[in-house]
């Protein structure tokens, strides 16, 4: 058998190796696939990378035409002026205390409902769940003018808790839809062996459950901070002084007035709202891919 | 073998009790201030103690005899249609793209989904800084590349407006239109591209009878829902233009924002924004039957 | 470890009825087998002595005290589910001390008591995997390690070999049983397949469409099966039944031989059968036929082991045989089978 093999590897008559990039077909088809895919990362990617650049750059570059490509002298300015200058650091902490306080109200009362719309059944589950879902169909400014005259009658206009409870509106119906379906996967047969090995049926779901569901909460906690940290137009209707202005208004009342506050400082606070979106992206992914892999094992 | 649930059945109070929190925040916040929108736009509120005189449907009658109505409507057509279209065919494009083996794949993707990410006020920012007539970069390419020879106002002429504003909410949203039908292309069974290769079909044939059929529920149904979002879409061109110039990209949503927190006609800007719900209701009715239908296909 | 008592219990979904009045006792120590097709009301009995499901009727007595309202950790029982039910996210070691850590155990106490319950099952060297790093059989193990680990007055198990392949099956059968003699706790298991049960049970209940067919020790349900049900669902093949006017016989497929093979002058009943098709099976030749003669032509099937030297000749009428102790009687209208050599087979009926 190895001298078989032997003679055929040192034969004089080898076969030629068939190289795929051979094929002027598969050739051309592999450089307009690359091709294709810079063009698109290009054009798409483009403003996002503009931004970064020119938050690096002096006052006068920014305003030079035609404008240059590369900062000819990187700064630091911009950053240093959004924190002297203006109030980014309370808009920055009001986004994080709405934010957060969302999204914790959105996973505790979501989690509860989703456990219940997965584990019992009972009478109007399905009228529920697909209310639920209309809710989230429903448009913002439908809702916006009752809950403004609401907000106004309980004097909550201008605080921090109407925007926390107004988010959490909007992310409780796909929390529960998400957490629902998380909770569908795990095995009740789990839940069941925890109480026959001493467990109340609360004590199965924090001890059992919860944890198991765990990157599909998190998924869906990330879901719900960046809709609170993005939104807009409950901030623009809710808040009117400056101590109260969440990231996305206070940014939106520098770019109504285009010429006073420079485009510099309204960069550099562009790139520093998007990090923790894209923080959370990346811990979202992780998570997932986890969450996944413990799928695959799921029932066993 | 009873069904799953059946086997917690036992425990009701615990079942209501986890359930409550969720039902009345969704009954408060959603169900309740739907209804008493029309109670709303049935009054002549102004500022103030936020009711008013009981007009009837008059709030209704001048919305729908009112110029600014119709435009809002056409303008919201043109733009959920315009910014639907281009988003599903540039989406459906690059969810093919993605969807082959290359170098690099992963940054790629991470790339063309980043806009999807990247908040609403951000991207507004970063594109009205290109908008600009005279510091913006893309007037200075075009004007370098031989385009055009003077600066173009993007945002600020009444022609150009609505363009500008489809296009970066094109930007913004594509990546919502990418994943999902990638997630479809993901998931056709190679043995069916192998079957029709060795059955004689070309890469177009491919396409047009596997590809097309197998991805096109998810794609009507991406469609419907882009088209909803759209529909109600506010900041976005609040942001970019502010619905102007005059009332060139006043949309419906505008409309009522303006109405209600501008002019302090609370009552107007209710009837609009219940006119509004009225016709996303068609939308949505469409969007629940295919949903339906595609449950019961499965 | 205790006696467990089923008192007139039933089971009744919106739907249908799951179980019908079923009663019966499993004694201290024995391992009582459930058996029945699905969907014959086995597991809902059995999640009902878990506690998993109330009674709709009748009561469940463990150990003398009365539990049907108890809650499952209540009832120190046990219990092995059909997947395991381990915890993915726990390792072997924490789904073993799960038990012990909900009901407050101190932590030496559970390291004593989990390396015990290991050891019993030789799982020691696996403690620090996670369930799914771990074969299928080195599950089953976690699982039942895990549930014996708090001493249970009874012991459930679910269909616990069912996730398993074939090969690894008839091992770990063999170790449930080697295990449960050891340890002599009440069991209760539930299985479809007929040889497990057979391999397993000390006693077999045999349910079909929520009520209880037959109660019995394997051989005596082999043997002496109470219906038309019993007797073709026990035994691979089933009994050949021969519907004679009011009378059912019927008789195992190794029972019935070529008559040539029995002594002159011994109590047989002859059968003419044609053969059509033979299975070669190693150890046995499998017959495919019809009985015919002054029977009633009907399909039959005859298990002739290899050692006896016979060929068959497809398509000719042979004179077969049963010896008559072999050969059962049953009512045709009921199915119920009929006193033989004055044996009265024991039938629970619904009312029973």
């Amino acid at each position: 058998m190895t001298s078989a093999t032997l003679s055929i590897a040192t034969a004089p008559d080898r076969p030629r190796r068939n190289h795929e990039l051979a094929d002027v077909h598969h050739l051309a088809s592999r450089m307009m696939v690359y091709l294709l895919a810079f063009t698109a990362v290009s054009v798409v990617g483009f403003p996002l990378f503009w931004m970064v650049l020119c938050s690096f750059k002096p006052g006068g570059e920014l305003y030079a035409t035609p404008p240059s490509f590369l900062p000819r002298e990187w700064t630091l300015q911009n950053y240093r002026d959004l924190f002297v200058q203006t109030n980014f650091p309370t808009y920055f902490a009001n986004s994080l205390i709405v934010a957060g306080g969302a999204t914790v109200l959105s996973l505790v009362i979501g989690g509860l409902g989703a456990y219940s719309l997965s584990r019992f059944k009972f009478f109007g589950i399905a009228a529920f769940s697909n209310a639920a879902l209309i809710c989230y169909m429903l448009p913002e400014v439908l809702i916006v003018l009752p809950l403004y005259i609401y907000v106004v009658k309980l004097g909550l206009a201008d605080t921090l808790i109407a925007l926390i409870i107004a988010n959490t509106a909007f992310t409780l119906p796909l929390a529960l839809w998400f957490m629902r379906s998380y909770f569908n996967a795990i095995p009740v047969s789990l839940e069941e062996s925890a109480m026959i090995d001493g467990c109340t049926r609360l004590q199965a779901m924090y001890k059992v459950t919860v944890p198991l569901a765990l990157p599909g909460i998190i998924s869906v906690g990330v879901f719900a901070f960046n809709h609170a940290w993005n939104e807009f137009l409950f901030a623009l209707v809710f808040t009117s002084s400056e101590r109260n202005k969440t990231l996305p208004l206070g940014l939106a009342t520098w770019i109504g007035q285009d010429n006073i506050y420079s485009w510099g400082m309204l960069l550099a606070g562009a790139v520093l709202v998007t990090i923790p979106v894209v923080l959370f992206y990346l811990l979202v992914q992780r998570k997932l891919v986890v969450g996944l892999s413990d799928g695959g094992a799921k029932g066993e | 073998m009873a069904d799953a649930r059946a086997a917690m059945d036992g425990d009701r109070t615990l079942a209501y009790a986890t359930l409550a929190p969720s039902f009345f925040l969704l009954v408060l916040l959603a169900a309740v201030p739907t209804v008493t929108v029309f109670a709303t736009a049935m009054q002549d509120v102004g500022m103030g103690d936020m009711s008013g005189p009981y007009v009837g449907f008059e709030n209704f009658a001048w919305a729908l005899e009112s110029q600014a109505f119709y435009t809002a409507l056409w303008n919201t057509f043109v733009w959920v249609f315009g910014s639907v279209a281009i988003e599903m065919i540039f989406g459906l494009g690059l969810a093919l793209l993605l969807n082959k083996t290359f170098l690099f794949r992963g940054v790629a993707r991470a790339v063309i989904l980043a806009p999807y990410l990247v908040p609403t006020v951000v991207a507004v920012l970063v594109w009205r800084y290109m908008f600009h007539d005279i510091v913006g970069i893309i007037n200075a390419g075009l004007i370098t590349v031989g385009v055009i020879d003077k600066p173009l106002l993007w945002l600020n002429s009444q022609s150009l407006a609505m363009t500008s504003v489809i296009l970066v909410g094109v930007w913004k949203f594509f990546p919502f239109v990418v994943i999902a039908l990638l997630g479809i292309l993901q998931s056709i069974p190679q043995e069916q591209y192998e079957a029709a290769k060795i059955d004689g079909a070309s890469g177009f044939q491919q396409f047009w009878r596997i590809t097309l059929p197998y991805v096109m529920p998810v794609f009507l149904l991406t469609a419907l829902l882009r088209t909803i979002w759209s529909f109600h879409k506010f900041e976005i061109i609040y942001l970019m233009t502010g619905g102007g110039p005059l009332d060139a990209t006043t949309t419906l949503p505008i409309l009522v924002y303006l109405k209600a927190f501008s002019d302090f006609e609370f009552g107007r800007g209710a009837a609009v924004a219940i006119l509004t719900f009225t016709i996303l209701i068609v939308f949505l009715g469409l969007y629940f039957l295919l949903i339906k239908r595609a449950e019961a296909h499965q | 470890m205790a006696q467990l008592e089923i008192r007139q219990v039933s089971k009744v979904f919106t739907d249908h009825t799951a179980v019908s009045n079923v009663s019966l006792t499993v004694n201290d120590g024995e391992f009582l087998v459930l058996l029945g097709p699905s969907g014959c009301g086995k597991s809902t009995l059995l999640r009902m002595i878990a506690g998993l499901e109330l009674p709709t009727y009748g009561d469940i007595v463990i150990g003398g005290r009365l539990a049907t309202r108890l809650q499952p950790k209540d009832r120190n029982i046990a219990m092995v589910f059909q997947n395991y039910a381990l915890y993915p996210h726990l390792t072997v070691y924490e789904n073993i001390a799960f038990p012990l850590r909900v009901r407050g155990a101190n932590t030496k106490n559970v390291d004593e008591k989990v390396r015990w319950a290991a050891g019993l099952v030789g799982l020691d060297s696996l403690l620090k995997r996670k369930p799914r790093q771990m074969s299928g059989g080195e599950r089953q193990r976690t699982a039942l390690a895990r549930s014996l680990v708090r001493d249970p007055d009874v012991f459930l198990l679910d269909e616990p070999l069912s996730n398993l392949d074939a090969k690894l099956r008839h091992s770990a059968r063999e170790e449930l049983r080697q295990f449960q003699d050891r340890v002599g706790v009440t069991s209760v298991y539930v299985t479809h397949d007929q040889v497990e049960a057979m391999g397993l049970g000390d006693r077999i209940v045999v349910m079909q469409g929520g009520t209880v067919r037959q109660i019995g020790t394997p051989e005596e349900i082999y043997q002496y099966p109470a219906d038309t049900f019993v007797a073709t669902f026990m035994g691979s093949p089933p009994m050949n039944l021969i519907q004679q006017d009011d009378i059912t016989l019927g008789f195992r497929p190794e029972n019935f031989l070529p008559e040539s093979n029995y002594p002159s002058g011994s109590d047989v009943t002859r059968i003419a059968f044609r053969v059509y098709r033979v299975e070669y099976l190693g150890g046995d030749r499998l017959l495919y036929g019809h009985v015919c003669g002054g029977l009633p032509e009907t399909p039959a099937i005859a298990r002739i082991p290899s050692s006896v030297s016979y060929s068959p000749v497809v398509g000719s009428e042979t004179p077969f045989a049963v010896a008559t102790a072999d050969l059962r009687r049953f009512e045709t209208s009921s199915g119920r089978a009929l006193p033989v050599d004055g044996i009265v087979v024991e039938r629970r009926l619904a009312h029973g």
